[in-house]
């Protein structure tokens, strides 16, 4: 059931619509134990969307085995600036990660919790934004977009 | 009711779309199978919980390595 759901909120879009869904999704749904369970879903889902767009960019990055030529690859100036923006991401993934597991399930999830996810996804657009076409195109790829 | 028993009993619900066809025979125990079916339901629910923080343990674990991972190439 998680993997389904999981499934279907992937294949909304891009990274950023994805995230703006699970955000929505949590202050929708119904208080306790389900909400939990949402921000929990929420939160995973949250840092496979990241962990496509750090694979891709190992993947594009100049020198690698999967990179692709030079001019269309990215130089270690230009992954820097990727990592600059995906490190507080993942670490913004972890801190809501936390929130949510010091959340007894039965009390509702707290605000801080869309508002690091927020935050994410805005870190995430701005490193997906550096990405040349081709890789934006492969995180749509392995996350279910178009 | 054990965890492992809960692991089956969900296991059981993801593989066999059927286990509906068990309902008849909980009730048909009277109050002792209706106390069964609700401890069911209340370890199906805690673990579910269970489950989920599991996930979360592993995602807090996994967004730090990734984490030290983009830390390493801007150190880099």
């Amino acid at each position: 059931m998680r993997n389904r759901f999981q499934k279907i909120v992937l294949s909304l879009s891009m990274a950023g619509f994805v995230l703006a869904a699970l955000a929505i999704a949590i202050f929708t749904s119904a208080c306790g134990a389900k909400q939990y369970h949402i921000a929990t879903v929420s939160v995973v889902s949250a840092n496979a969307v990241a962990g496509a767009v750090q694979e891709t960019a190992d993947a594009f990055t100049c020198g690698s085995a999967t990179a692709p030529p030079e001019g269309k690859c990215l130089s270690t100036e230009q992954r820097k600036a990727v990592a600059a923006k995906l490190s507080p991401a993942f670490g913004k993934i972890g801190e809501v990660a936390q929130v949510v597991k010091d959340t007894d399930p039965a009390d509702p999830i707290p605000d801080a919790v869309k508002s690091l996810l927020d935050q994410a996804k805005e870190l995430l657009n701005q490193a997906l934004a550096l990405l040349p076409a081709s890789a934006q195109k492969r995180v749509a790829d392995l996350t279910g977009g178009q | 009711m054990t965890k492992v028993q809960v692991e089956q009993i969900v296991a059981a619900l993801a593989i066999n779309t059927q286990w509906a066809a068990l309902l008849p025979a909980i009730f048909a125990a009277g109050d002792a199978g209706y106390a069964a079916f609700k401890s069911i339901v209340a370890a199906l629910r805690e673990h579910g919980v269970e489950a989920d923080v599991v996930l979360l343990e592993k995602t807090i674990a996994e967004a730090a390595a990734r984490k030290q991972h983009e830390d390493d190439i801007l150190a880099g």
